[in-house]
């Protein structure tokens, strides 16, 4: 079962995305700024990041730098709000895989995933 | 009814929960902002809050929320990269979306639309950002023209399958009409080409590109080092929001770089006159996708959670609170039995197994009770947390300066009694700066500092929380007090002339007692006091107050840790127990029945030379065969006296005998028995027996007005 790690400060968020991915049968954790993220993806190795941009404590994308430094096969799909292109192309530049808008549509979170783990 | 799609009850509650939190961050980085204008980490903490708000709103439904919210981000986000500055305008605009936040919130929480229109405060937003914006393009710092559209591609096209080796690519790409962010897809696709080879050329530019411009089709050019168009392909397909893609080799590499330049403009221009397509849409994809999506869940999911908290409801304590409650009664219960049986059969082996155990059992039942009472806990920041704002607001209606200082915001407290403590103390702030803090003017020519200072403090003493509201404002003229109390009536010029100045001045927590001028919107007409003073003692707590003329006043609220427990006496009138809370508890005496006399017309004794009242429990709670004539018709009868005091003064309640003092878990009398003057509550006793808890505050008072009755006459 294919493991993701959901980012996101609002824990609304965390829920929304979580329930959808353990509907579809990913093993889900969950981690609420990019610092948490990134010591549960060192701990857990989860197979994709879905990760919000703007956070307290370690923003989005130092935290998908990080993951990217410490694994560079690392999987990251950057969760992105209306108005942030160009924080969404830095962190294209650092190697997110791909990104979802907020509010997002389930179904493209879902293709999104799947294109990355299947 | 409002309605949100696809969320459940608890998605909602989660919601909320968040909201509450963002809205106390936007508020308080608010206010910070306001003092500190240029501090990056407070903007960037309200830009955040807006942000999370934005994204869930969106995400919940609320549409309302969503829209103000975004402008609200788009305008915070101005001030983050210093476009805009903090002005006094822009800080009411925010505050004032702020309120009409919170009324949307309570939209979602009581599922009821409020009517409430966000269409003004937006579009004052929007005038902001437009204004910020001309100003930049005015300046010259605003990004470059429109992209011109691009059509599609050449018509010399080469099937894939002809594709001979390493060459120049061309690669036309349609994304997606309503994706989001075409801008970030395009670049997307930039970025995969520059991985398959080096990218020669794009329009619009990888500059253009990253301004942020909206695409909706791009070209692009790449020295393409593979032998199959196919992988690059269906790389550039596997980008989400990609509609069509459609590749042709132009020659071979490096030699059509320079006229791809010449002719990029022509291309453009060019009508969608397209060759075969070479890739398939991307709509196969986003219907299987959408399958998907409807598929329920494989298993279970596994959650790890990252934090090592647990949100509980509060029902849940207070269940175990109540069953601790009753643990602890029974812990009573068994000393008592315990020390009856030791009397009994003092030495034997078996009383001294139970005492063991039973000391046992209470330590652990103590351990047990402390341990639910920290899990009730909450710091007083809770409370605090909404003052700054209530007290800006306040002090720029009356067009007063007035700084809020708060310490002791860390401080711990029940639940139950941080719900009760809120208005009290917004009762105390208001006085403070409507009555307290002077108009600059006025402090100015008193030689102080034009801004007021309002301190609010929260610190543990004992078993009680004590918290203080202090100004250095003009202070409590003792005189202004007696005059106003006369006028009113509540005291007789005598009574007042006699009194000392601390007493004059607890006169305000007596009803119907105002010394502002006039009664004002802010602080009302000083009903307030006597209120607060008495939900203060309903909860066994006690308000105090020190103050100089012109150096200000400081009012000092104490109230017990824990509204459930608390300690007190336990006396008795024949085979009925009562318990008086023991913080009014002053002394006990014993008296004679010669030593009693009328003063006044009412009883009276003397411990220590003061005349206290003395008021019979048996007469007050209708006891027969233990009320004052009963007790008194027995000769040389000695009678216990238990001094109890409120703010008001002093009263002797008698009593036949002492029981002991002990932990008490306090019980309401509940609707159906409703009010009984001179009683609080109810407690069960270790032998399940029940005693009223008498309520001393009622009682003193009632001796006072009787008094002041007499006096008047």
């Amino acid at each position: 079962m294919p493991t993701v790690l959901v980012v996101d400060d609002a824990a609304f968020m965390r829920m929304r995305a979580g329930k959808l991915l353990a509907q579809h049968g990913y093993q889900v954790l969950e981690a609420e700024n990019g610092l948490d993220a990134l010591n549960m993806y060192m701990q857990h190795k989860p197979d994709l990041v879905l990760m919000d941009i703007t956070m307290p404590v370690m923003d989005g994308i130092t935290a998908l730098k990080e993951i990217r430094q410490a694994d560079p096969q690392a999987k990251v799909v950057m969760l992105s709000a209306m108005g942030q292109q160009a924080m969404v192309i830095e962190s294209i530049k650092a190697g997110a895989r791909d990104f979802v808008v907020k509010p997002y549509d389930p179904g493209n979170v879902m293709a999104s995933v799947r294109k990355l783990i299947g | 009814m409002l309605q949100f799609p696809g969320m459940t009850e608890e998605d909602i509650k989660v919601f909320l929960a968040e909201a509450d939190e963002q809205l106390q961050y936007l508020e308080d980085g608010l206010l910070d902002l306001e003092q500190n204008s240029d501090d990056p980490e407070v903007i960037a903490q309200i830009f955040r809050a807006a942000h999370t708000l934005k994204g869930s709103s969106a995400t919940l439904g609320h549409d309302k929320m969503a829209r103000l919210t975004h402008s609200m981000e788009s305008a915070l986000d101005l001030v983050r990269k210093s476009q805009a500055n903090v002005t006094p305008a822009l800080m009411d605009l925010l505050l004032e979306c702020l309120d009409m936040l919170r009324i949307l919130n309570r939209e979602i929480a009581t599922a009821q639309d409020s009517g409430a229109d966000v269409t003004e405060l937006d579009e004052r937003l929007l005038d902001v950002i437009e204004s910020v914006e001309r100003q930049a393009s005015a300046g010259g710092v605003a990004g470059g023209g429109g992209v011109p559209p691009m059509g599609g591609a050449p018509d010399e096209a080469m099937w894939a399958g002809q594709f001979t080796g390493p060459a120049d690519v061309r690669v036309w790409v349609r994304f997606v009409r309503t994706c989001p962010m075409p801008s970030v897809r395009a670049y997307q696709v930039i970025d995969r080409l520059s991985a398959l080879g080096t990218l020669a050329y794009s329009e619009p530019s990888v500059d253009q590109i990253e301004a942020g411009d909206d695409v909706f089709d791009l070209v692009a050019v790449v020295e393409y080092d593979g032998d199959a168009l196919e992988p690059l392909i269906e790389m550039v397909r596997n980008v989400t929001d990609v509609e069509d893609v459609r590749v042709l080799q132009v020659s071979q590499i490096g030699s059509a770089r320079a006229a791809m330049q010449a002719t990029a403009a022509r291309e453009a221009a060019a009508p969608a006159e397209l060759a075969a397509p070479l890739g398939v849409a991307a709509g196969g994809a986003t219907v299987s996708a959408a399958r998907g999506a409807a598929r329920t869940a494989a298993g279970p999911p596994v959650t790890a959670a990252s934090t090592t908290t647990v949100r509980v409801d509060v029902a849940r304590l207070d269940v175990l609170s109540n069953l601790v409650a009753e643990l602890v009664i029974d812990r009573t219960h068994l000393a008592q039995l315990e020390s009856k049986l030791a009397e009994k059969h003092g030495g034997d082996e078996l009383v001294s197994e139970l005492n063991r155990t039973s000391t046992h059992i209470g330590r652990l039942t103590t351990e047990l009770q402390e341990a639910i009472n920290k899990a009730r806990m909450l710091p007083i920041d809770n409370v605090f947390k909404r003052f700054p704002r209530m007290v800006r607001d306040l002090a720029q209606k009356q067009g007063k300066e007035v700084e809020l200082i708060i310490r002791g915001e860390d401080t711990e407290l029940d639940r139950s009694v941080s719900e009760e403590i809120g208005d009290p103390l917004i009762h105390l702030l208001r006085n403070a700066v409507g009555h307290g803090i002077e108009a600059p003017e006025e402090r100015i020519r008193a030689g102080k500092p034009a801004r007021g200072v309002v301190r609010l403090s929260a610190f543990r003493q004992e078993n009680y929380i004590v918290v203080q509201v202090a100004d250095d404002g003009r202070g409590i003229d003792p005189d202004l007090i007696r005059a106003s109390a006369i006028r009113k009536g509540i005291v007789t010029e005598d009574a007042a002339a006699r009194m000392s100045d601390k007493d004059a001045i607890s006169l305000v927590f007596s009803s119907g007692l105002s010394t502002a001028a006039q009664a004002d919107q802010v602080s009302g007409r000083g009903v307030g006091m006597d209120i607060v003073r008495r939900n203060l003692e309903k909860l066994n707590g006690s308000i105090s107050v020190d103050t100089a003329i012109g150096r200000g006043a400081t009012f000092t609220v104490k109230l017990p840790l824990t509204l459930a427990i608390i300690r007190a006496l336990l006396v008795s009138l024949g085979q009925r127990i009562y318990a008086i809370p023991l913080n009014s508890v002053e002394e006990i005496t014993r008296v004679e029945t010669s030593d009693i006399n009328t003063v006044g017309g009412r009883e009276a004794i003397r411990p220590r030379g003061e005349v206290v009242p003395l008021l019979w429990l048996g007469d007050v709670f209708g006891v027969r065969g233990h009320d004052r004539s009963a007790r008194l018709s027995e000769p040389g009868q000695k009678v216990f006296a238990v001094i109890a005091s409120s703010h008001e003064g002093k009263v002797g309640l008698a009593v036949d005998r002492l029981v002991g003092e002990m932990e008490i878990v306090i019980k309401s009398l509940g609707t159906f028995v409703g009010n009984i003057p001179g009683v609080s509550g109810v407690t069960i006793l270790g032998d399940g027996r029940v005693a009223l808890i008498v309520d001393v505050p009622s009682l003193v008072r009632s001796v006072v007005d009787e008094r002041n009755a007499v006096s008047q006459c």
